[in-house]
């Protein structure tokens, strides 16, 4: 106690001094803030109020939540928020976000969808939206307020020339986080970059708060020229390999990926503003199929081969019955271009490059590969055609008296569990805890052949089975399982109260 | 044998504090007692403590491993019947007698499928009178009855536990065993509450005549306590003949896997229990030649009347089909949708030749030639060829993106179909320096290419250091026995 007192006048006594100079710390950096996010009503005539009073007001934040594709039973799941900018632009009542800001539509059974999207303006009232348009490519996606005239925000119009440069000042229009009721704020930075690619898209010298991303980019004379985008880097793209299992099984990371803030010009995109490209709704029957596994041309590979070409693909397997086989395509060809453009692909991660090229030639199309086969090049042609069902879009059935849930089984399962290309049955993807099945010991990944002794071919038969099964009060069902390539019995008790 | 090494020093100084306590009143000698102690003295001077040192292959290289085990003599001419998981893969054996004479042995034989080895120790390095003990007869065993088991657990020799038979044929399911550890196929265990802990294997388990019954070989390492299982010394007898008058134990089969007539549905209600369920048929097996089909009951074997109601049965009736003659015409009754038919099956051998690892030091992983079980649990399309069998850690292999499970197709062009291709080339390309080959490997209808770009030459002295301390074969954790299940 008695060397307390001390250190305590001490304080006092170098309180004055001290706190003086804080306090000028504080306000030089107050000062400083407030300059940065100058509002319209300061009448401050900087770039910033140039940029938020005129185009800037077109920026709005968006909210929406995630959920499970698959819905569990009694609720739809656990929900995550999510908040992002976006801009008003196109039609009225359209807003542009980022497509990465929800996960590939076509990740698995285990996925997420957005659902329940709302358009909040900075001083207005939230709007209900729903998604319009999609463009994964330019990573875009287009939301629509469901009563257009409700939302009163104007509509951007945006500049595409002179084109961007690397060199060039821009404005970028966010938001302040939700707190501060996502009021707008301009950032001051310079395209300092440009990223590989046909499609220009700049890096900016300066890391903007997340609430940047899917914000406007101002030219400092008022004129909105892009977009900021938050490109989603492929390195984390997780079950990107042909034929993984995981995908079925595991479950798909939905966690952050690192991205990286890209300006968008706004001739890259505004061609679309009028007419957004609709959201892929999954149409199989269009999508180009080749009916190959295969594994990137390393820089060892190519050096071995002494092929001479930027990258490529090696066929692993060619499915029986193809249009890859009905074209002559072998395992171990070499794939150099496709329908004429060379492919970059040197690495896994590359591969997913491959697959959209095939799925976006579509089916019903021939088109041209070029092969390398036994140190000669020569082209073939392949008749591409609709994706047969896969594991990821294959049909499920749920029955309840048993408490299992099978899956179709498909061409690339047969495939990646090596089992005859004939196998027949339907694969067990669920069993409900302490459900009759699980008790029986049924487990996921089994293959059920026969039920009380019906061959199983599909989901109709397995499903016929065990509503006959039902219909009959059966005491006790039998199933055929095939499980690690051999077959077993299984008896499975129910009851019907 | 981490355990071991910690608990000894402990277990010395308790014994010594007990050392210096006062001496123990007399204990009041009952019958039961008197028994024990002429049973000990029966068994306890033919007790073996076997310390083998294994060489196992782990995570793409090969390794040295010490373990410990238990083992009891059985015949004057210094035979020694122990598990076949205590000396599998032993480089060398070294035995300790009930007199502390170190005495090496060599394996005479050894049966995976029951888990018995039979050892036999050099004579020429054994001092006196060989002490054996008399192999009793575990039909006769009952449930109840008092017993002791013998042996080294946790590595601590000379040891004895006391209980009571409490089951003389417990059923363990081959699936729930641990992996590579198919036993209890065709047999089932005499299980008992006498302490039998990791380091027991081999060890004999003694009723109250001093004759040896079973020989302990598994416990429940998690979740179970006092639960212990000794193979039935009669089956021991009839394997460790066989090891010892030809080296192995011959087998036949014919393909079909066979469920008891409890997983047909409504069993209760059936009227004709009789019989054994066909689950399974192994594609190209003789069943399968033979037109047995999924499904079929077989009421016969051989014109000898089979039921398999429950699981339990399963082994004895697998093991009647084993017993069979190989290259044996075997007439199965079949009944199939209420029709019965004679089916002829022609057996061959189940036995497979036991692969062994071959390491590929240079480029670091290992390989093993395909069998026929390994064919069967992969589902390969030939059972002759090389597997890799593991991928060490920052090695060429790993670079080159080789895992364990891949089949080798061919090699800078060249087919590789049996292990003995597959190591002429890893010799000839060694010694030529090869810096760049081509691998084509496949997994299941899948091929992937690999680049092997390996460099040779002298390791700095620094780096061999740093090897020989890295040795695996020392850790302990890694003992197959003390995870698995096995002892």
């Amino acid at each position: 106690m008695k060397t307390l007192p001390q250190p305590a006048s001490v304080l006092r006594r170098s309180f004055p001094a001290a706190a003086l100079v804080a306090l000028a710390v504080f306000v030089a950096l107050t000062g400083a803030l407030s300059a940065r996010v100058a509002r319209a009503e300061t009448a401050n005539r900087s770039v910033y109020g140039i940029a938020l009073e005129g185009p800037g007001r077109s920026v709005v934040a968006v909210r929406y939540q995630l959920r499970p594709k698959e819905r569990p039973k009694g609720g739809e799941g656990p929900k995550v928020r999510k908040i992002t900018a976006g801009v008003a632009a196109g039609p009225k009542g359209q807003v542009i976000i980022n497509a990465s800001s929800f996960p590939e539509a076509d990740a698995g059974p285990d996925s997420v969808e957005p659902f329940d999207f709302r358009i909040v303006p900075e001083d207005g009232v939230e709007v209900a939206a729903e998604v319009v348009g999609l463009d994964r490519d330019r990573n875009l996606a287009f939301i629509r307020a469901t009563n257009p005239a409700a939302l009163l925000v104007p509509q951007v119009a945006f500049e595409t020339a002179p084109p961007l440069a690397i060199g060039d000042e821009v404005v970028v229009i966010g938001l302040l986080a939700e707190p501060y009721g996502f009021r707008h704020a301009a950032y001051l930075t310079r395209l300092n970059g440009r990223a590989p690619g046909l499609r220009a898209m700049y890096s900016i010298d300066t890391t903007l708060p997340d609430l940047c991303g899917g914000g406007l980019v101002v030219r400092p004379d008022g004129k909105a020229v892009g977009f900021l985008g938050l490109d989603l880097l492929p390195e984390a793209w997780e079950n990107a390999e042909p034929g993984n299992l995981l995908s079925l099984f595991g479950s798909a990371n939905q966690g952050q990926r690192p991205g990286y803030q890209m300006v968008y010009p706004a001739s890259t995109f505004a061609s679309l503003l009028a007419t957004p490209p609709p959201v892929d709704d999954e149409d199989k029957d269009k999508k180009g199929w080749l009916g190959i596994t295969m594994q990137p041309l390393s820089r060892d590979l190519a050096e071995y081969w002494n092929i001479d070409a930027p990258g490529g693909v090696i066929l692993d397997a060619v499915l029986e019955g193809s249009p890859a086989a009905a074209a002559g395509l072998k395992a171990g060809d070499v794939v150099l271009t496709v329908d004429g453009e060379p492919l970059p692909v040197r690495e896994q991660k590359d591969l997913s490059v491959v697959q959209k090229m095939i799925r976006r030639a579509g089916a019903g199309r021939d088109i041209p590969l070029s092969i390398w086969r036994g140190g000669e090049q020569r082209t073939v042609s392949v008749k591409l055609v609709a994706s047969p069902t896969t594991a990821v879009t294959a049909e499920e059935y749920e029955n309840d008296d048993f408490g299992v849930t099978v899956r179709q089984l498909t061409y690339d399962v047969v495939q990646s569990l090596n089992l005859a290309s004939d196998t027949h049955g339907v694969i067990v993807s669920k069993t409900e805890r302490a459900g009759w099945a699980q008790v029986a010991g049924l487990d996921r990944g089994d293959i059920v052949q026969k039920v009380d002794g019906a061959p199983i071919d599909g989901l109709p038969t397995f499903k016929a089975a065990l509503e006959k099964a039902r219909k009959e009060r059966r005491a006790e069902s039998s199933m055929l399982v095939l499980r690690n390539y051999k077959t077993r019995f299984v008896r499975l008790q129910t009851s019907w109260k | 044998m981490r355990v071991t090494k910690k608990l000894v020093p402990a277990l010395l100084l308790a014994a010594a504090a007990l050392a210096f306590a006062p001496a123990p009143r007399a204990v009041p000698v009952d019958a039961t007692q008197k028994a024990i102690y002429r049973a000990r003295d029966k068994v306890f001077p033919a007790l073996v403590h076997i310390e083998p040192i294994l060489q196992v292959y782990r995570a793409g290289e090969k390794a040295r491993m010490a373990v410990t085990g238990s083992g009891v003599i059985f015949s004057a001419e210094g035979y020694v019947v122990t598990n076949n998981h205590v000396v599998e893969r032993a480089e060398k054996v070294t035995c300790f007698l009930e007199d502390q004479q170190e005495v090496p042995a060599t394996v005479v034989g050894r049966d995976p499928e029951t888990d018995v080895a039979v050892l036999k120790l050099d004579l020429a390095r054994v001092r006196g009178k060989l002490p054996y003990a008399e192999l009793g007869d575990s039909s006769k065993v009952q449930v109840g009855e008092h017993v002791m088991a013998m042996g080294s657990p946790l590595g601590l020799a000379r040891s004895v536990s006391f209980g009571v038979v409490s089951s003389v044929d417990r059923y363990l399911p081959e699936d729930q065993m641990p992996a590579g550890a198919a036993t209890g196929l065709y047999n089932t265990w005499i299980q008992t509450d006498a302490a039998i802990n990791p380091g027991n294997s081999g060890g004999p388990l003694v009723d109250l005549q001093g004759r040896v019954i079973g020989i302990n070989s598994r416990a429940v390492p998690v979740f179970g306590e006092n639960v212990g299982f000794a193979i039935p010394i009669n089956l021991v007898k009839e394997t460790a003949k066989a090891l010892m008058t030809r080296g192995s134990v011959p087998r036949s089969w014919i393909g079909a896997y066979w469920q008891p007539l409890k997983v047909l549905p409504n069993y209760f209600d059936l009227r004709d229990k009789r019989g054994v369920l066909v689950g399974g048929v192994a594609p190209g097996s003789p069943a399968e030649k033979a037109g047995l089909e999924v499904g079929d009951l077989v009421l016969a074997f051989n014109d000898k009347p089979i039921t398999v109601r429950y699981e339990e049965e399963l082994p004895n009736f697998r093991k009647s089909e084993a017993d069979a003659p190989v290259g044996q015409t075997i007439r199965l009754t079949v009944m199939r949708k209420g029709e019965s038919k004679v089916l002829p099956v022609t057996t061959i051998s189940r036995v497979t030749e036991e692969s062994e690892d071959f390491e590929c030091r240079e480029w670091g992983f290992t390989v093993r030639a395909i069998n026929d079980e390994i064919a069967r649990a992969r589902n390969l399309d030939s059972a002759s060829g090389v597997i890799v069998t593991g991928v060490k850690r920052g090695s060429f292999a790993a670079d080159a993106e080789f895992s364990e499970g891949d089949v080798i197709v061919t090699v800078e062009g060249k087919d590789m179909p049996d292990l003995a291709a597959f190591t002429g080339i890893y010799r000839s390309l060694v010694d030529g320096h090869a810096a760049r080959m081509l691998f084509v490997t496949k997994r299941g209808p899948i091929l992937h290419y690999h680049v092997l770009k390996p460099t040779y030459g002298a390791v700095s002295p620094r780096a061999a250091d740093s090897m020989g301390d890295d040795d695996e074969g020392s850790d302990p954790e890694s003992d197959d026995g003390s995870g698995s299940g096995g002892l």
